[in-house]
């Protein structure tokens, strides 16, 4: 695999994911755990004023700047980015974020995935 | 495999992984491409493949990492130890010598103590900044720590990388106070007062009894550091933070000047940090707002833009944290040295206990600082170049002027200034460059390999350095034809006889890598 995919790889993935993604329970048990590891991994780039909120507010708009508040984002993609980095974003390791907690958190961010509104 | 450690044949290498697979669970023993993206340096200034590891092992444990130093040993598998694998800029979780086996030590994890009577934390190298601060904050402990820029750091390993933070306790270096080691051999040593059992005083006084080893195991291959004790600083009562700026790039030496007897007499006893516009201007936006041209952003262009922010040339920050009265004290005798320089501004952001917290000046760890990396656009890279300079207007201008001129001839832009801390000051200068602009990447890796080697020969220092560069600065501390070099691998060579760990850190090479570096120098 090469070590990045074409940003235009990317940006198909997240075209289709709405329309393949499952509706989570925002409430339930591993979505709540992701919550955790997305506070502890995630957020300090993707707050409001985070550097991964600004760099993803000039390449995709506002509207899609915050992840934690998308409602187009797939686990394949979320999983290839942590695991590989995308432009700024550097990957992440086995021992920071584990396989279990990387599905915890693609249960989070995927959990208002298909819902009407869930985009702020 | 991908990649081989130096000397070791196919068939060992994987009898070593099962080893440790044993020792670890084959779970935390990684090898595949995937796995392994991680421990690649993602600011490379360079082929990022050149310090590729060929595994990565998590320990969890004093007593696994005894168990994998036997099979390495054994099977003369190289070692190179990261805590949180976050020391971007020097080369992240990637090891000096490719085909090293990344020891992971991320797992380790746990906040032992946190004695706010005596002031001290004692951790183990997973232990992040995030991780320290919201132990401290769950407890409510009121003691406060000194954070770099990035937040997802090794507290451990930060402080025997001689990182810094911006209060008081900025010498991080300078507050561990007693560590826990393991070496080559697998024995276990305490230093200072750590080697007398049952004390209550490993923590508190660094020396013990006889030589003093703690400096011996921070930015060294001689040893796995597994706990330290660091002080931490007592919540003050009051904290302020001023921003004196100053209109003129000439201004330069007489800042430095002024603020040599403040930090001398301890009138200031924090950090002093002297930014120009540049470094402003990167830590909230990118350089296509303003400039789109090829080199470097023209100095008029720089002005104008200055103008319109209402900001002078440099822009000088210190904290204070002491009792409200002393901070008046303090605060008096800053502004009116500073006010010599004409056209110079003063302002101070007050704070008390009571207040909202986030008026005050309390280090809180976040990662605002990668905005910078995004500068140039792309996917951002930067080295950091760091040479020690005398507190002296007239040295801070010789080694100012030799960056301005070279970031200019390479199409950069100065973007930097001087970090002053009580005796001397380290010249902080960020290249930042686009990682997938292949023309701009080979210049960042020119110029700097350029400056440090120019600076050299004036006298200046690097305190610190990517792995790429580490043989290059280990070369120019230089008197009696590296007479320090060559003591530090008579040691190597005695501590760590079949040169296990970490080779090639700090430019020590073991004695069986020593003239060719793991097959790097023909």
């Amino acid at each position: 695999m090469s070590r990045l995919l074409p940003v235009a790889v990317l940006g198909a993935a997240l075209v289709v994911a709405g329309a393949s993604a499952r509706a989570a329970d925002a409430t339930s048990a591993d979505a709540s755990k992701g919550h955790e590891v997305f506070k502890a991994w995630c957020q300090p780039c993707h707050s409001a004023v985070g550097p991964g909120t600004y760099m993803l507010e000039k390449r995709l708009g506002k509207e899609e700047s915050r992840i934690d508040r998308r409602t187009n984002l797939t686990g394949d993609y979320i999983r290839y980015v942590v695991r590989n980095g995308l432009n700024g974003m550097l990957p992440f390791r086995q021992t920071e974020v584990t396989d279990g907690e990387l599905k915890d958190v693609i249960d989070y961010l995927t959990r208002n995935n298909g819902k009407d509104g869930g985009a702020g | 495999m991908a990649v081989l450690p130096p000397n070791v044949s196919e068939r060992n290498f994987r009898k070593a992984l099962d080893a440790f697979a044993d020792i670890v669970g084959k779970e935390w023993v990684f090898t595949t491409e995937d796995e392994l993206k991680g421990y690649l340096d993602p600011f490379a200034p360079d082929d990022a493949e050149k310090h590729a590891a060929s595994a990565a092992i998590a320990a969890m444990s004093v007593e696994e990492i005894q168990k994998i130093l036997e099979v390495a040993r054994h099977y003369k598998i190289p070692l190179w130890t990261v805590a949180c694998g976050k020391n971007h800029g020097y080369g992240g979780a990637a090891p000096r010598m490719k085909g090293s086996v990344v020891l992971d030590l991320k797992r380790m994890n746990k906040v032992i103590e946190v004695n706010e009577t005596l002031g001290y934390a004692v951790v183990e190298p997973g232990v992040s900044f995030f991780q320290l601060y919201d132990y401290i904050e769950q407890h409510g402990i009121k003691l406060w720590m000194s954070l770099p820029a990035p937040g997802w750091g090794s507290v451990m390993g930060n402080a025997l990388d001689r990182g810094i933070g911006y209060t008081p306790y900025g010498e991080n270096t300078l507050h561990v106070c007693g560590m826990e080691i393991v070496l080559a051999d697998g024995e276990v040593i305490r230093t200072g007062m750590g080697a007398m059992n049952d004390t209550k005083t490993w923590h508190l006084y660094r020396y013990g009894f006889g030589p003093s080893w703690d400096q011996v195991f921070m930015q060294s291959n001689f040893g796995i550091v597994t706990k330290i004790g660091i002080w931490l600083m007592p919540e003050p009562e009051a904290t302020a933070t001023a921003s004196i700026t100053f209109p003129n790039e000439s201004d330069l030496p007489q800042i430095i000047d002024i603020a040599r007897p403040l930090r001398l007499g301890q009138t200031v006893n924090s950090t002093i940090v002297v930014a120009n516009a540049i470094r402003r201007l990167a830590s909230s936006g990118s350089r296509e707002e303003y400039f789109t041209g090829d080199g470097a952003m023209p100095d008029d262009l720089v002005n104008k833009i200055m103008k319109e922010k209402g900001w002078n040339f440099w822009e000088a920050t210190i904290s204070f944290f002491d009792d409200e009265d002393v901070i008046d004290a303090r605060l008096k005798a800053v502004e009116k040295a500073f006010k010599q320089i004409p056209g110079s501004t003063f302002e101070a952001k007050r704070w008390k206990r009571g207040e909202p917290i986030e008026n005050s000046a309390k280090p809180r760890p976040n990662l605002i600082a990668y905005q910078v990396i995004n500068w140039r656009g792309g996917r951002g890279g930067h080295i950091g170049f760091a040479p020690i300079v005398a507190p002296l207007g007239s040295e801070a201008t010789r080694v100012y002027s030799l960056m301005k001129k070279r970031v200019a001839q390479y199409g950069f832009d100065y973007f930097g200034g001087f970090t002053f801390f009580q005796r001397h000051t380290i010249h902080t200068s960020l290249l930042i460059f686009d990682q997938d602009d292949p023309k701009m990447k080979k210049n960042a890796f020119d110029l700097f390999d350029t400056v440090v080697r120019e600076a050299a020969t004036m006298g200046f220092g690097e305190y610190r350095t990517h792995v790429a560069w580490m043989d290059l600065i280990a070369s120019e501390y230089n008197f009696n034809d590296n007479a320090m070099l060559r003591l530090n691998e008579r040691f190597k060579d005695m501590i760590d006889p079949e040169g296990i760990l970490a080779p090639g850190k700090q430019g020590i090479w073991p004695r069986s890598l020593r003239k060719n570096h793991g097959g790097e120098k023909i």
